[in-house]
């Protein structure tokens, strides 16, 4: 005889990690620490737009740190270490985004008490981080000009739940034929709440609006 | 891509189960509840567990029942609770989802929709 038998279980498989990045979040706010993940293509600049941010905040006297996620290879983690900056190099190895539990790990590898600001560079990967929140105060997505202009209508989860949206290599628009103001318009269209932040990480223009946004200055 | 090693974590969970039982035949069903919101695609969900199930006779390769959770959000304006706006934009004609309040389009939490639950287990068992 055969008989049939219901199991309930409703366990929540990303869950482990959501609790994993509340508890991060509440350790960097207890040590007075203000995070910010950073997620977007390979190439869109967020290592360079983290270096500008860093130098501008060196100046006023902030502390900063980095976490520098990659799949492999250190070579954001030299850059930022150019900086005189704390830098913790974190490999995914197969995995296509920073988890908390990664997250976590860089945390005990830092010295929380001597820094104000921590900026978190996730993989290079436009969908994956968004099933992963790491437990930073805001999440900052950039996307350059270079990827062409639908790059925001493309990808409406994604920007509609990020805090941020950066446009960079703005400098480079007219050149490649696109029009900032539509990805600021179909970003407008998808969340009317989230910011959208223009800049060229390698003149600097739009930095200081950037950390204007993001509070710090 | 991770839904690998989601649907490697179910797989877990549903063996833990499985050792529960002496009497197990076979797990006939898992059914999955994914959330509109999340970036896991049901089809590399599918393929991934007909993967890790190939070597586990005791679970059918068909068990996996996916069920999409619509997306819930509240407004922190006014009293709102419910489905998303999903605006069809004049310029596109394509359905694009909307965060922002469909009734007065203020700033909104979202409730449901980025979940990946294992809503329950159907086995079929000896019975004794
Ligand atoms: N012209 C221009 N080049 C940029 C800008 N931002 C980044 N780049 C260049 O684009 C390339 C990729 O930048 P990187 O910061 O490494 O991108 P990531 O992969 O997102 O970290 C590098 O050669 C940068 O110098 C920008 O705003 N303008
Ligand atoms: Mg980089
Ligand atoms: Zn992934
Ligand atoms: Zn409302």
């Amino acid at each position: 005889m055969h008989l049939v038998q219901d199991v309930e279980l409703g366990t929540d498989i990303l869950a482990a990690n959501r609790k994993l990045a509340e508890d991060n979040h509440k350790h960097l706010r207890s040590h007075g620490v203000k995070c910010f993940d950073i997620q977007g293509a390979i190439g869109s600049g967020k290592t360079l737009i983290i270096e500008g941010l860093i130098d501008i905040l060196k100046e006023k006297g902030v502390k900063c740190g980095v976490i520098a996620g990659d799949v492999a290879g250190d070579d954001d983690y030299r850059r930022f270490s150019g900086h005189g900056i704390p830098v913790i190099n974190v490999n995914t190895g197969k995995e296509c985004h920073l988890d908390a539990h990664l997250v976590d790990h860089a945390l005990e590898k830092l010295d929380l008490a001597g820094l104000d600001v921590l900026f978190i560079e996730n993989v290079g990967n436009l969908v994956c981080p968004a099933d992963f929140p790491l437990g930073s105060d805001m999440r900052i997505t950039v996307v350059s000009v270079t990827e062409g202009d639908d790059m925001v209508r493309k990808h409406p989860i994604l920007m509609g739940t990020s805090d941020i949206i950066v446009v960079n290599k703005i400098s480079l628009a007219e050149a490649m034929g696109v029009d900032p103001a539509v990805l600021e318009r179909d970003a407008g269209e998808i969340n009317p709440h989230v910011p959208v932040v223009f800049t060229d990480a390698r003149t600097g223009e739009g930095l200081d609006v950037l950390l204007q946004k993001l509070g710090l200055i | 891509m991770h839904e690998f090693s989601v649907i490697s974590s179910i797989v877990e969970l549903v063996k833990g189960e499985m050792g529960k039982h002496d009497n197990l035949n076979f797990v006939k069903e898992i059914v999955l509840e994914v959330g509109e919101l999340s970036f896991l695609s049901h089809d590399a969900l599918r393929f991934g567990f007909r993967a890790l199930v190939e070597n586990e006779p005791d679970i059918k390769d068909d068990a996996l029942t996916i069920i999409p959770i619509q997306a819930k959000v509240k407004c922190r304006r006014c009293d709102y609770e419910g489905a998303m706006k999903a605006g069809e934009t004049e310029e596109y004609h394509i359905a694009i989802p909307q965060f922002s309040c469909p009734e007065c389009n203020g700033p909104i939490d979202v409730l449901h929709g980025k979940e990946c639950v294992v809503r329950n287990l159907v086995l079929d068992l000896e019975d004794e």
